[in-house]
């Protein structure tokens, strides 16, 4: 059997051959790099550890991955950081209550299509009530503490409105899914249709009541009864002029949709707007 | 990172590139050791040796930007040995040490590492002083041909001449570590 130095003095012998060396060239080269070898020394592990050592700190810095990149992306931070002071109770009660919706929709079916599903009647107030809680009496305190970090109070704020609304949002939309997967009468996009104004303009006016007026309370109660209201006088012929007028006729209409969205968008400026109102004179230091 | 060991030298440079710490130490595992031997037996002295080969290692590191895959990264590596060599050589002093002395003796360091009294037995002195004679161009072909099994495009690469020139080195280095061997035994007898 061929020790190791018999096969490297072979490989050596092979490419004198193949460069036209001649035979005692070939015997003064393999006679030189033989005694040569002898002299090789590996690198053992604390040479090696030192080597490393020196030489580390001359590495480039270390490039993120896609991955890495879109984790550190600073609103993914900072819906994760406000993802942990959101109340707990919001996205388990907004899962209950959908599902909830979901399973009544499933049980009674479509109607004529013109009535109102149960689970457009309960989606809008599922999120209303959620956005309205994510100011409560101890907001104040929080937001106190939070003016010490880089990020605004009123990002904050939008922050939280953003995560509990797109909660809210996603999972309204995979229950719509659901829906018009297993009921053959449920269209998808007309469902979505259905509540996704609604679901923006109450959220839109809970969140612009509760800021302004300093209490969730009010918010989650105002959007209630105008959602509650609307809902009653829907199928109503002949509701009373004020009631029918309280419930905001248009909440449901198509012709309403694109008013209702920019109203909702106009009232959740309108609510920042007074926030920093409130901030400036020293309520909050945003 | 899992597997650096099996990975190719221009992955492990790419991951270089990205920082991968992990991929510097594959490559050092697998290519200091023979870098040091070149550097050795091109310089003659295994501490300026040592001290070469982790300069090629720095200068590596401080270029990986460039380096673009999957150009052949041993190439790469002794290019930069070859250019660090190249400089030492140009500096007359370096000439002036490279020649041994002949009332040379071992240091009291060189005596307490036995890897240090192999590598000064008489066969390899004598084999030094006779890659000695050749000049730095030759030598480092000779090298990198029958010791480091280069490819004739790898030491093109590697040296930045053309292969035709790498051929006519290789001729005549061949011719003149023959001559030198001969003169060495006619002298030994």
């Amino acid at each position: 059997m061929m020790n190791d130095n018999d096969q490297v003095e072979d490989r050596q012998r092979q490419l004198l051959v193949e460069d036209g060396a001649q035979a005692d060239e070939a015997q003064a080269v393999v006679s030189v790099m033989e005694a040569l070898r002898t002299a090789d020394v590996a690198l053992d592990a604390a040479a090696r550890a030192a080597l490393l050592t020196r030489l580390l700190p001359e590495m480039p810095p270390r490039r993120l991955t896609h991955r890495e990149r879109l984790v550190q992306w600073w609103p993914l931070l900072l819906m994760r950081s406000q993802m942990r002071v959101v109340r707990h109770e919001i996205w388990s009660a907004s899962v209950l209550m959908l599902a909830l919706g979901v399973m009544v929709t499933l049980a009674v079916g479509a109607t004529d299509g013109k009535a109102l599903l149960p689970f457009t009647v309960l989606a809008p107030v599922v999120a209303a009530v959620g956005v309205a809680l994510l100011y409560d009496s101890d907001m104040e305190a929080v937001l106190e503490l939070e003016a010490a970090t880089p990020a605004s109070a009123r990002l904050l704020l939008l922050t939280r409105l953003a995560l509990v609304f797109g909660f809210d949002l996603v999972l309204a939309l995979a229950a719509s899914v659901l829906l018009a997967v297993l009921d053959a009468q449920i269209l998808l996009w007309p469902l979505v249709e259905s509540w996704l104004a609604p679901m923006a303009f109450l959220s839109a006016l809970a969140f612009a009541l509760t800021i302004i007026l300093g209490e969730s309370l009010v918010g989650i109660f105002a959007g209630l009864v105008i959602w509650g209201l609307h809902v009653v006088t829907y199928n109503l012929r002949d509701a009373p002029p004020l009631l029918y007028l309280l419930s905001l006729p248009g909440l449901s209409s198509a012709e309403f949709r694109p008013a209702l969205l920019l109203a909702g968008v106009l009232l959740v400026g309108l609510a920042l707007w007074s926030f920093d109102l409130r901030s400036n004179r020293g309520g909050i230091n945003t | 990172m899992k597997g650096c060991a099996v990975r190719a030298d221009e992955q492990l440079a790419r991951g270089l590139q990205q920082g991968d710490a992990e991929c510097l130490g594959a490559l050092v595992d697998r290519h200091y050791a023979p870098l040091v031997g070149y550097l050795y037996r091109m310089t003659g002295e295994r501490p300026l040796a040592e001290d070469f080969a982790q300069e090629c290692f720095v200068r590596v590191l401080r270029a990986i930007g460039q380096y673009q895959y999957p150009r052949p990264f041993k190439s790469w590596l002794y290019q930069i040995a070859a250019n660090i060599t190249r400089d030492y050589f140009k500096r007359a002093a370096a000439r002036y040490e490279m020649t041994m002395p002949d009332d040379w003796e071992m240091t009291d360091d060189e005596q307490e590492q036995p890897e240090m009294m192999v590598a000064r037995t008489m066969s390899t002195e004598q084999a030094l002083a006779a890659l000695r004679t050749l000049p730095e161009t030759q030598r480092a072909v000779i090298l990198l041909r029958y010791d480091r099994e280069f490819s004739l495009a790898e030491i093109a690469a590697a040296l930045d001449i053309p292969v035709g020139t790498v051929k006519s080195r290789l001729s005549l280095g061949l011719r003149q570590l023959r001559q030198q061997m001969s003169v060495a035994e006619v002298e030994a007898e």
